[in-house]
């Protein structure tokens, strides 16, 4: 009654089945007698709670669905500890880099991601949109996990992170370098915030480290192979100190 | 003047805020930008000073006019009493004017 998960490179215990979780056992499942770095162990109380509150704020989602998405909350939290948080991105590999694409939900990230892979072949999706962000040895890395938007892209992968884009919708097309003070409303709102309060301040610590090392973009684009190609020549050609 | 409970200043971008975590986080998710003298008032608030006694920390740190100093407490609170961080205990507040 549990499923061994590799994840962001650690081995996670799942103490209960889902359905959907364990369709991603073809790349996240690791052999049963690994030593596990993470347990997620919830009483049927917990995981009552968890579905009532996102019943509360969201559609009526089905319960292996709102079973899935709880269990991941639970190892968000667990993860922190481990200085990873989570954030809401679309995160696309390429050369050995990760760059996340970051907005408010139906902005055009996965859109962005998919022109990328559509121009340059040499690109791979790490994960469309729930993406662990993993800080070691001062570095930054984006994660693939089984939590990866509804068309389930993503690749057991921990890559260095390279760029973050915020996309933004113009019909003029631009890429500029911004300064994380100016975005701080935007980053707020793009990750995992724990309601715990000390696990919020790991959380800012963590952030804080992504936001120093890794360089922060706007880009204003459309749907146009233009807006990926320009965007993939800034993001992946500009040095940076994260790779 | 009294902080409320779960909000406290963060550094976040290199920029120092205030945030609500917790309890508070429910009601508010969004963040207060401080400036250096807005960093200084808020410790001091934090501690339990009152207005009186931020208007003579700001006296007694920046080179300015009582009137502006007080002009300045003012703006700080009030924008703070807006964002329903902290509770007015005493109501000499004037609701007018908000800085930046």
């Amino acid at each position: 009654m549990s499923t061994m998960l590799s994840i962001a490179g650690f081995v996670v215990k799942v103490q209960k089945d889902n359905i959907i979780l364990s369709s991603h056992t073809d790349k996240y499942g690791c052999k049963d007698d690994r030593e596990p770095d993470i347990v997620i162990d919830f009483d049927e109380k917990y995981l009552e709670d968890e579905i009532a509150a996102e019943r509360e704020q969201k559609l009526d989602l089905p319960t292996e669905q709102s079973e899935y998405l709880a269990i991941y909350r639970s190892l968000c939290e667990k993860l922190i500890k481990h200085d990873c948080f989570l954030m809401h991105a679309s995160v696309i590999a390429a050369n050995g880099s990760a760059y996340a694409f970051t907005a408010p939900s139906g902005t055009g990230k996965s859109t962005h991601a998919a022109l990328w892979r559509g121009n340059f072949p040499n690109t791979f999706m790490v994960n469309d949109d729930k993406p662990i962000i993993k800080i070691s040895d001062g570095k930054v890395y984006a994660c693939g996990t089984p939590w990866c938007g509804k068309h389930e892209l993503s690749s057991n992968v921990v890559l260095p992170l390279g760029g973050i884009g915020i996309i933004t919708r113009s019909k003029e097309l631009y890429v500029k370098r911004v300064a994380p003070k100016d975005e701080i409303a935007m980053m707020l709102n793009q990750i995992y915030r724990p309601k715990n309060s000390e696990l919020m301040f790991l959380t800012i610590d963590l952030l804080n480290i992504m936001l120093k090392n890794v360089p922060l973009y706007r880009i204003g684009c459309d749907i146009s192979d233009e807006a990926a190609i320009l965007s993939y020549n800034t993001l992946t050609k500009e040095g940076n100190n994260n790779l | 003047m009294i902080v409320k409970p779960g909000f406290v200043a963060k550094e976040i971008g290199g920029q120092e805020v205030i945030i609500a975590v917790g309890k508070a986080a429910e009601k508010f998710n969004g963040y207060i930008t401080l400036n250096g003298s807005g960093k200084l008032l808020w410790e001091a608030l934090s501690k339990g000073a009152t207005k009186e006694e931020l208007i003579s920390l700001m006296l007694a740190t920046y080179d300015v006019e009582r009137d502006i100093a007080s002009r300045d407490v003012d703006a700080f609170l009030n924008k703070l009493i807006l964002a329903d961080v902290i509770d007015e205990e005493d109501s000499d507040m004037p609701a007018e004017e908000e800085d930046e």
